[in-house]
């Protein structure tokens, strides 16, 4: 089995987001700390999940982003994948499109069984590049996967995908395909120490996105704000104390207690 | 079926025929880009029998209504589903396709996307005029901050964030004459078979009948926390635990007692979000409660931005405090 875990490089949404002058996107500083999308790291490990199983499996990462990229492709690699690529391009908020296409453009002679991808970036939140990479790819997706197991002798997946409202809808889908992957749907592993060492000796592919085709540049985000400032709660201020009477005041009015 | 051209193509959701209302908030999303003028909106309604549906959605509406038919559509199938419409799309050359946010839509829309060589946008929450352009916006880092975003091709194709826009009774009888048309969509390869659809439900957590929900987030920082959490559930006659997302992903809470898009849609008299940042889909599915007290240390929470009452405070520290004065003044 011959799989591939898209993954992604994202700044932590906890982390202090300022616009940059040009309102074109965020201060890229060190005070933002960067790590892999959550969704990816359920992602990888379904990956990884049938690779226990199934011993003669390899499992590639790829990431397109900046150079900081390299640092979460090693982290997949200490994780127990098999190959990482990084495809370096600069540019900040690359459209679905044309991550889609990179991806596509590496994974096109690859013949790759199965590609995982989470469900959407946590930065841009498009669920857009999965199907889109398939589409390229002209294989299959199912996407938002709460459950995946193969059958028919490895040439399917039976996958539950999570549809609104907590209804579970259970799909066949033939290999090669790709799936997008909902959190949850596994307890992703902490790297072990023996993979740890292995990952130090292994070189991260880095490819240049200039020298891959590139089909889109159909969308551009045209600037970034902050959402308004709501004007409908009350800020409750003072101590905790003061805090904690105000808002028992507030509940006993209400009859709550 | 070219005897007449349209500009918006909408298409709208079904499961096993029947019609997610929530699909016609597109109208109102349509109404507003067209100022009114929906003579040249399709309505496409996927499924294996919906000819009646259509009918009467069309009658109500005063669109023109197209049920696209075939087997494979009983069941949410975006592979076929796109397959279908892009022979539509093609025909018409629509100026926009709009779906509603969904994952499943958002797979729509990819494939479109990419077979069309349109460009699309997820999760539309509003859009405005800049000379001849259309910009959409649309939320990004967990709600955080916002974008805009202007699709360069001639067919755009998006999805719109539910609840965005909300039909009214303007939104109605646009069109006494409105057309229905039965379009059977061919077969095409099957590499993707829905097979069943279930529910996860499960008696044991009534968080629709309780007064009070009081609802973990990932700022309880470990299982431990949760006690704090069932501690202040205690203080109500009627409280419920609920919890976001990555709680019930850690599985410190079963996912039946988790509120969002991908959970339950709640509306208590009070929603206690404790420690949760709020990202859209949990909004989704709270936001119409009748009082949010939210309490996270991040004071640019999003959560903030539908709260009735905001409390900037770390909940680890805040929670034990309210405990207290309440066992103070109550004497428990």
């Amino acid at each position: 089995m011959k799989i591939l875990v898209c993954i992604k490089q994202v700044a932590d949404t906890e982390s202090n987001l300022k616009l940059n002058g040009s309102t074109s996107w965020i201060v890229e500083d060190n005070k933002i700390a960067y790590r892999m999308n959550r969704y990816d790291e359920y992602a990888l490990e379904e990956a990884l999940l049938i690779k226990d199983v199934l011993p003669d499996t390899t499992v590639d990462v790829i990431s397109v982003g900046p150079d900081r990229a390299a640092s979460t492709v090693k982290k997949s690699l200490e994780k127990g994948a098999d190959n990482g690529i990084h495809i370096k391009c600069d540019k900040p908020a690359l459209s679905a499109f044309d991550t889609a296409s990179l991806i596509a453009e590496y994974a096109s002679d690859k013949q790759y069984d199965i590609i995982f991808a989470g469900v959407m970036s946590e930065d841009l939140m498009q669920s857009q590049v999965g199907p889109m990479t398939a589409a390229f790819l002209s294989i299959p997706s199912a996407v938002n996967v709460v459950k995946s197991e193969l059958i028919k002798n490895s040439t399917a997946l039976s996958v539950n995908s999570e549809l609104e409202g907590g209804i579970i809808e259970n799909v066949e889908i033939t290999l090669p395909c790709l799936i997008t992957i909902q959190t949850g749907i596994n307890l992703p592993r902490y790297p072990s120490l023996s993979n740890v060492m292995r990952a130090r000796s292994l070189e991260v592919i880095t490819l240049n996105s200039e020298d891959l085709k590139i089909t889109g540049g159909y969308d551009e985000i045209l600037s970034v704000e902050y959402p308004p400032v709501s004007s409908k709660g009350k800020v409750i201020n003072g101590s905790s104390e003061e805090k904690a009477e105000k808002l028992l005041d507030i509940f006993h009015e209400k009859a709550l207690i | 079926m070219k005897d007449k051209t349209y500009n918006i193509i909408a298409v709208l959701d079904t499961i096993e025929d029947k019609l997610i209302p929530q699909s016609l908030e597109l109208i109102a999303f349509a109404g507003s880009y067209t100022s009114g003028n929906l003579s040249q909106m399709l309505l496409v309604i996927p499924g294996k029998s919906v000819i009646k549906l259509c009918e009467s959605i069309s009658e109500k509406y005063g669109i023109d209504t197209a049920a696209l038919e075939n087997e494979e559509l009983y069941y949410p199938d975006p592979e076929f589903l796109s397959h279908a419409l892009s022979a539509i799309i093609d025909d018409h050359k629509p100026e926009l396709v709009i779906f509603t946010h969904a994952v499943r839509n958002c797979q729509s829309t990819s494939i479109l996307s990419v077979s069309l060589k349109a460009s699309s946008v997820t999760a539309v929450e509003s859009f405005k005029r800049e000379n001849d352009d259309y910009v959409f916006q649309r939320s990004m880092f967990n709600g955080k901050l916002k974008e805009n975003v202007r699709l360069n091709t001639a067919v755009k194709i998006a999805t719109v964030l539910p609840g965005a826009y909300t039909l009214t009774d303007n939104n109605t009888h646009f069109n006494s004459d409105a057309s229905v048309m039965l379009l059977k969509s061919p077969d095409n390869k099957k590499k993707y078979k829905p097979v069943s659809l279930s529910s996860e439900t499960d008696g044991s957590v009534k968080l629709e009948d309780a007064d009070v929900i009081v609802s973990a987030g990932r700022g309880i920082g470990k299982e431990e926390n949760l006690q704090l959490i069932r501690e202040t559930a205690s203080i109500f006659a009627n409280a419920a635990i609920g919890a976001s997302r990555p709680i019930c992903d850690q599985r410190w809470l079963p996912f039946n007692q988790q509120v969002g898009i991908t959970g339950k849609t709640v509306s208590p008299k009070l929603y206690m979000a404790c420690g949760i940042s709020g990202s859209q889909q949990h909004i989704a599915g709270m936001k119409n409660s009748q009082c949010i007290a939210a309490i996270n240390k991040d004071p640019n929470a999003a959560i903030f931005s539908i709260a009735d009452y905001i409390i900037i405070e770390d909940i680890i520290s805040f929670l034990p405090v309210l405990v207290r004065k309440y066992r103070e003044r109550y004497g428990e």
